[in-house]
């Protein structure tokens, strides 16, 4: 197996609404996307707007999630990170893997994520998605409805092969 | 009123700056570009900012579709302890069948 870093993206001053990838190649197996977040609203938390190919549509999800005193489990296809009332200067670590991304049937991809947070508030998710479309993915975006992804988050795309 | 008769400037450098400034961006990643040349910061077009406000509401509508799901799942799991300590269970047995 060969990793390979494709692109690295980091943030800088003033934010940005969305991250997004696009023109990706159908060169590689498998896709990996990592992370480091953090959204500027003023809230604990905002959900990213994760895209295929410019779609949000047609997503389905379940999730084991742990707060260090409680565990759950749901079906939610919401991926949130955490935002501007959290710990300064922490950031929320996601993983995505996204499987056959180039192949001809619906793509699987299984999410990490845990927020860092100086407080009792925080999470760690497992999130196994399904995106239930056919089409090769050619662009990823992620974005939120309210506020931006903060100075400094990045995001760094590997090709898996 | 004949052209450059009006002195006045409609908005100052510093408004259009403070606009510019104000108006989300977006980080595009072109990969089909060479490497260096790939990144570009893009302000959002009026189009892609209403679509966002769209966003933002089905996101909110997702994230308490998800809350209630939550909600509903922590509801039944107390209902069943209540009942099983109903039937003479100690809290710690009917914790310990269902997990804690």
């Amino acid at each position: 197996m060969t990793m390979t870093l494709v692109e690295t993206v980091t943030v800088g001053s003033g934010g940005a609404a969305s991250i997004e990838f696009t023109g990706i190649a159908g060169d590689g197996k498998d896709l990996m996307l990592k992370m480091s977040g953090r959204n500027t609203y003023a809230a604990a938390d905002r959900s990213i707007i994760m895209s295929f190919n410019g779609s949000t549509a047609d997503k389905t999800a379940v999730n084991l999630k742990g707060s260090g005193s409680a565990a759950s489990s749901d079906t939610g296809t919401s991926l949130s990170i955490q935002a501007a009332t959290t710990t300064a200067n922490t950031f929320t670590v996601i993983d995505f893997y996204f499987s056959n991304y180039s192949g001809n049937t619906s793509k699987s991809v299984s999410i990490e994520q845990a927020t860092e947070n100086n407080a009792t508030a925080a999470e760690a998710l497992l999130m196994a998605l399904n995106w239930n479309q056919t089409a090769a993915i050619t662009s990823l975006g992620f974005s939120f409805g309210d506020g931006n992804w903060a100075e400094h988050s990045t995001a760094s795309l590997y090709s898996i092969s | 009123m004949e052209i450059g008769q009006n002195t006045q400037p409609l908005l100052s450098i510093q408004s259009v700056r403070k606009l510019m400034s104000e108006t989300p961006v977006k980080i595009v990643v072109d990969l089909s570009k060479p490497k260096g040349k790939r990144e570009s910061i893009i302000p959002l077009t009026q189009s892609e900012i209403d679509e966002r406000e769209v966003m933002a509401t089905e996101a909110e509508a997702q994230r308490l579709v998800d809350e209630q799901a939550k909600a509903d799942a922590e509801a039944t799991r107390q209902s069943g302890l209540d009942k099983l300590i109903a039937l003479g269970l100690t809290e710690a047995e009917a914790l310990a069948l269902v997990g804690a």
